[in-house]
């Protein structure tokens, strides 16, 4: 039994990290006012980027600076299109999530001539951790980025700025903020974590890429910004019921053996989600403008 | 507005942004394959020649595409964004393949698909309704679920007993008839778009849901409940999205499989359809064919230049995010009037 | 004043033109200076271009052409954080606090800073006390701006202006949310910045405020100056003529009313407001057949929750509301529309129309679900259709065409739509609120005519207005809301405009 503990619990540990990661991220971007849901494909790119980069250079963590990489790069591109050209900031995540599949695919055949999944990758040593085995680097990872993520927004001036952005951008703006600016930023950083989840999936989690291996831990995150309140810290927090609720179907998954159950099993991640962000919403308040293009009148 | 519509000078514009960003898509998709090393112009031209050499195959295609874009499109006009069209279509197709074996007949497999679609299309909606649950998040949790249910179902209470991953066939006597060539189950896609038409446009239910799409506080003035309105479009949203995993399975596949492969992604195609037709269902109607011709030329330009059909999901995806950007067209046409200077400011008008 | 003939302007605007990126154009040509330590009134009509030209001063605007210069060099800012950076700052009518944040916090975003510095620094809050004990500012620090009422946020809105230690302040209709007794406050805080050198540019519509307090006037009338004048050289009337272009009185003649049965009454009304607490406690009400009650007061004392009680917008927790004799009370608004009730409402684009659908569709909203414009599902284009045209016809509302949106007219014509849909529903009962803000003089006139003919075919007019002229002009009786309350009322010719300032202050029971 307490073998069962402990490996459910490090499961659990794994599966919190891009949960956790990419909510975080989004927590910084709605804060700021601009929404991406574009988070499921920005993992699933950023994961394709790590494995590929993994893969051929070798180095895992070349290939972690790749994931990052991407999520940097489609960053830069919805926050020019939700900040600056004002463009429906939900569509342009649905174009993103879209683009990554036929992306995933193309590259996957081109690359390793596979449909469905590249070959193993190199990927980030672990850190043994007593009775959970080993852990993996992006546990303390995250834990730090969430509290780093914290501080900056509750703690300082910079955070104050852009929560003002987020809360009203008239008002900000005219109290000397460059919401336009801040936005944008916000936009590219959170992008950049989602990137970085998605590395972790390929060159850790997982050791390789598959096309469905995102499998909408995106939408999860997104499900965990709402139940943090928009708060880092309590978005780690998320993460850790919403991985119990995912490491808990691949445990029983492969304790009951059994492939019929198996379907069943794996709705659990996500019925989970409908039921806590259910019981969640109501007692949260969203930041007042998020989601709302800023334009001067 | 006798016709829903106005004046043509209307259209010049979305029709203008549609056909840049189908460009822009288009662009995107070419250069991917100068990339690769493949010659763009024999790739585009091996996806039309094939697509066109067999029309029935891309209203095959279209069908389902057309109704999940008119999903889209009805909740989209409510202000929902309903991407869980993908699971509500699973969901239909499953039970109208279950009815259909009992009945073996098309008409209550049918029914019973638009009913289970419509239900899980205002599970989301009522979730949203009281308890604030986005219907982003709600829909693609509600998607996995579908997914996942429809994998059960199919393997373990009608495996066909010679291929385990597959279902048991669709009675012959349950399936959409073709006419000649032409897929009886198409008709019944344009039928709904035809009535969705009308829903929207020539009835008061349509005019309470575009407006509680357009500003809530006013449809409430205006003696809609937006709660209930939110509620009956997500249903519709999902009524028309069961019916395309009906018209899937009942007129095309006859079959389901554990991955659902012969409708998946479909759900979410709905979405770059209802965009590039501008949420109106004669767009859907012309949008939903040119996606289709795509699809299907997919496999020729794969076969022709060996370029992974996929190719097409990445040209949708730019295609959406381009149209997520009128501003930017907007700004490109003043500048192009006013030359320089004019149309750059990023202030909106008084 | 030239250059040349009295001390340098500190602030200088020099053919400033700023036209819309929809083609219109608020300001053709607009040159504007400031001296040192004045208080200089920007007089104006709506629209006339006033907020438009201070925005562009404090660079949340940039022109379409001219330049700013501060203290003789040119310094178009290009966003506010520049202005600030030049002395500039701004109050502006929609008051620009964070309400989630608190005051400190608010204060805090305005210091410079790098990003990564703490929030809370001791400094901060030092300077923000010796203003306050200087100009005597009281404003409780650590409080939420939201959990404030309206006129400490004035006051942390100029706290926070001198936090940067500005040498142009500017505010933008200051006084339109205060009670009298606040306005005095303000002014003599005014005062007391122009004597520490603080130059103050007071953009007004109301000619007393401009007469009283300031040393000059730069009068706008539609994007243009008319002139710059000491206020000491001329009269209120002479002011008037510059911003209206004519002379205006606005005499609406007023048949004597003649009251018949009770149409609308409200017993023991309790609301809740947006934050939950209560926003109207126990109002009282009665309007009889052929007469207008006035709901006078200042804004945010629970006039809009009363309203949206009556009007089937909002819940009302307690007491009873009757139309024509009937209990509706929390009745849906399709229900009240078809007891007889028409509503007026305050947002015109946000409620009163839905702006993308077309003057046809809006000529139908709220009745467009039922007999004659629809059948159990299916509208009758056709009926709808006549009914527009005739209220186009009879209200002489300006449009394009029935099919174009309601977006593409002008706020005048929106109105029209709206007050002429309304009276059209020939209902009983019809609520006003706000009907005539931000409108130009004829459409104002003609709604308010409208109105009074209204009463005069023997509908019950219940009108809601923080514009106490309009009050008077039209109503029959008066009453006042003050913090959820009705505190007092009368005949309009009883009461004195002291009489109702006192108790729209709540000064008076």
């Amino acid at each position: 039994m307490g073998v069962e503990v402990a490996t459910l619990t490090s499961t659990a540990l794994r599966a919190m990290v891009p949960l956790t990661l990419a909510a975080v991220g989004e927590v910084i971007t709605e804060r700021s006012g601009v929404v991406n849901i574009g988070l499921e494909g920005i993992m699933l790119m950023s994961a394709l980027g790590a494995a590929y980069v993994s893969y051929f250079s070798g180095s895992p963590y070349l290939g972690v600076l790749a994931g990052v990489a991407v999520g940097v790069a489609v960053g830069l591109v919805h926050g020019a299109v939700s900040v600056h050209l004002r463009g429906d900031q939900i569509v342009a995540g649905v174009g993103v999530n879209i683009l990554a599949y036929g992306v995933a695919v193309v590259t996957l055949m081109r690359v390793w001539n596979s449909y469905g999944q590249s070959p193993w990758v190199p990927k980030v040593p672990r850190i043994p951790a007593g009775p959970l085995g080993e852990i993996s680097w992006f546990f303390p990872l995250t834990l730090a980025v969430a509290a780093a993520s914290w501080y900056y927004l509750f703690r300082t001036k910079g955070g104050l700025r852009l929560r003002a952005a987020g809360e009203d951008p008239a008002a900000a703006e005219a109290m000397g903020v460059n919401v336009f600016r801040v936005r944008f930023l916000a936009t590219v950083i959170g992008a950049a974590l989602s990137g970085l989840a998605g590395a972790y999936m390929s060159v850790d989690y997982v050791g390789q890429f598959t096309k469905q291996m995102t499998a909408g831990r995106g939408f999860i995150a997104l499900a965990n910004v709402v139940f943090s309140n928009w708060n880092p810290l309590v978005a780690v927090g998320g993460g850790l019921i919403f991985g119990f609720f995912d490491g808990l179907a691949t445990y029983l998954e492969i304790v009951m053996r059994s492939p019929a159950m198996g379907f069943l099993l794996k709705t659990i991640p996500y019925a989970a989600t409908l039921a806590i962000v259910s019981a969640a919403v109501g007692r949260v308040r969203p930041p007042a403008a998020v989601g709302r293009p800023y334009s001067r009148e | 507005m006798r016709l829903g519509l106005g004046s043509p000078g209307r259209y010049a514009g979305p029709l203008a942004e549609v056909s840049l960003s189908l460009a822009i898509g288009l662009a995107a998709g070419a250069a991917v394959l100068a990339g690769v090393g493949a010659d763009p112009a024999r790739g585009i031209y091996a996806m039309f020649s094939w697509a066109l050499s067999d029309p029935s195959a891309v209203l095959d295609r279209a069908t389902p595409i057309l109704l999940t874009g008119l999903g889209f499109a009805v909740a989209a006009r409510a202000s929902l964004f309903n991407i869980g069209m993908e699971g509500q279509m699973y969901l239909g197709g499953l039970v109208a393949l279950v009815v259909s074996l009992a009945t073996r007949e098309p008409v209550l497999p049918t029914l019973a698909g638009v009913a289970v679609g419509a239900g899980y299309g205002a599970l989301a909606g009522i979730l949203k309704v009281y308890r604030g649950v986005n219907e982003v998040v709600s829909t693609i949790m509600l998607n996995w679920i579908a997914y996942f249910l429809l994998g059960y179902f199919v393997t373990i209470y009608y495996p066909s007993p010679q291929r385990p991953w597959r279902s048991l066939d669709v009675p012959v006597t349950a399936r959409f008839p073709r006419v000649s060539e032409l897929p009886t189950a198409f008709l019944v896609a344009v039928a709904a778009a035809l009535v969705m038409l009308y829903l929207l446009w020539w009835t008061s239910l349509g005019y309470d849901i575009r407006a509680v799409g357009l500003q809530p506080k006013a449809a409430r003035y205006g003696g809609a409940d937006p709660r209930r309105v939110t509620a009956i479009s997500m249903a519709l949203s999902g009524g028309v999205s069961g019916l395309a995993g009906v018209l899937v399975v009942l007129g095309r596949s006859f079959y389901l499989d554990s991955h659902a492969s012969v409708m998946a992604g479909m759900g979410f195609d709905g979405i770059g359809v209802a965009l590039v037709g501008r949420n109106h269902p004669v767009g859907i109607v012309l949008s939903s064919a040119l996606f289709a011709l795509m699809a299907v030329g997919g496999h020729g330009m794969q076969l022709e230049v060996g370029v992974p059909r996929e190719l097409v999901e990445a040209v949708t995806g730019v295609v959406i995010f381009a149209l997520a950007v009128p501003e930017a067209y907007r700004m490109l046409a003043s500048a192009l009037r006013f030359g320089r200077g004019a149309g750059g400011t990023s202030e909106g008008g008084g | 004043m030239g250059p040349g003939t009295g001390p340098e302007p500190v602030v200088s605007m020099e053919g400033i033109v700023k036209v819309y990126r929809d083609g219109t154009v608020a300001l053709r040509g607009v040159d504007f200076s400031v001296l040192p330590g004045e208080i200089h009134g920007l007089l104006g009509e709506n629209g006339a271009g006033k907020t438009t030209l201070m925005r562009i001063l404090y660079g949340e605007l940039r022109p379409t052409s001219g330049r700013v210069l501060v203290g003789g060099r040119e310094a178009s800012p290009r966003g506010p954080w520049e202005a600030l950076e030049s002395g500039i700052g701004m109050v502006h009518q929609h008051f620009t606090l964070i309400p989630v944040f608190t005051v400190m916090e608010n204060l805090s975003m305005v210091i410079p800073g790098g990003s990564l510095s703490r929030i809370g620094d001791p400094a901060v809050r030092e300077k923000a006390e010796e203003i306050m004990g200087e100009l005597g500012l009281p404003v409780p620090l650590d409080a939420r701006v939201e959990d404030l009422p309206v006129g400490i946020r004035q006051r942390v809105e100029i706290l926070k202006a001198l936090m940067r230690d500005v040498r142009v302040l500017i505010l933008d209709e200051p006084t339109s949310v205060l009670t009298p007794l606040e306005v005095r406050e303000l002014f003599s805080l005014l005062g007391r910045l122009r004597e520490r050198g603080v130059t103050v540019i007071f953009i007004s519509h109301k000619l007393r405020e401009v007469m009283g307090i300031t040393d000059r006037v730069t009068v706008l009338r539609r994007g243009r100056v008319v002139g710059t004048v000491r206020t000491g050289d001329v009269t209120e009337s002479d002011l008037a003529r510059m911003m209206v272009g004519r002379e205006v009185e606005m005499e609406i003649e007023r048949r004597p009313p003649s009251p018949g049965g009770v149409l609308l009454s409200v017993e023991g009304l309790w609301v809740r407001g947006e934050e939950g607490g209560w926003a109207v406690r126990g109002v009282d009400l009665e309007v009889r057949s052929g007469e207008v009650l006035g709901v006078a007061g200042v804004a945010g004392n629970g006039q809009r929750e009363l309203v949206e009680a009556i009007t089937g917008l909002r819940r009302a927790d307690r007491g009873r509301v009757l139309i024509a004799g009937r209990e509706m009370t929390n009745s849906p608004p399709r229900e009240l529309y078809r007891a007889g009730l028409a509503h007026v409402p305050e947002d015109r684009q946000g409620v009163g129309l839905i702006m993308d659908f077309s003057v046809a569709e809006n000529s139908v909203l709220g009745i467009h679900d039922g007999p004659p414009f629809s059948g159990r599902w299916v509208m009758r284009w056709d009926t709808v259709r006549e009914r527009a045209a005739e209220i186009v016809r009879r209200f002489s509302v300006v449009v394009p065409g029935l099919d174009a949106p309601a977006r593409h007219l002008s706020g005048g014509n929106q109105q029209k739509l709206i007050v002429g849909r309304e009276i059209m529903k020939g209902g009983k009962v019809i609520v006003a609120d706000q009907p005539t803000h931000g409108l130009d003089v004829a459409a104002t006139e003609y709604i308010r005519r409208l109105l009074l003919e209204e009463r005069d075919r023997g509908a019950a007019v219940l009108l809601v207005s923080t514009d106490l002229d309009e009050i008077l002009q039209i109503s029959d009786r008066v009453v006042v809301m003050y913090e959820g309350r009705i505190v007092g009322g009368g005949r309009p010719e009883e009461l004195t405009e002291e009489r109702l300032g006192l108790l729209m202050g709540g000064a008076a029971g």
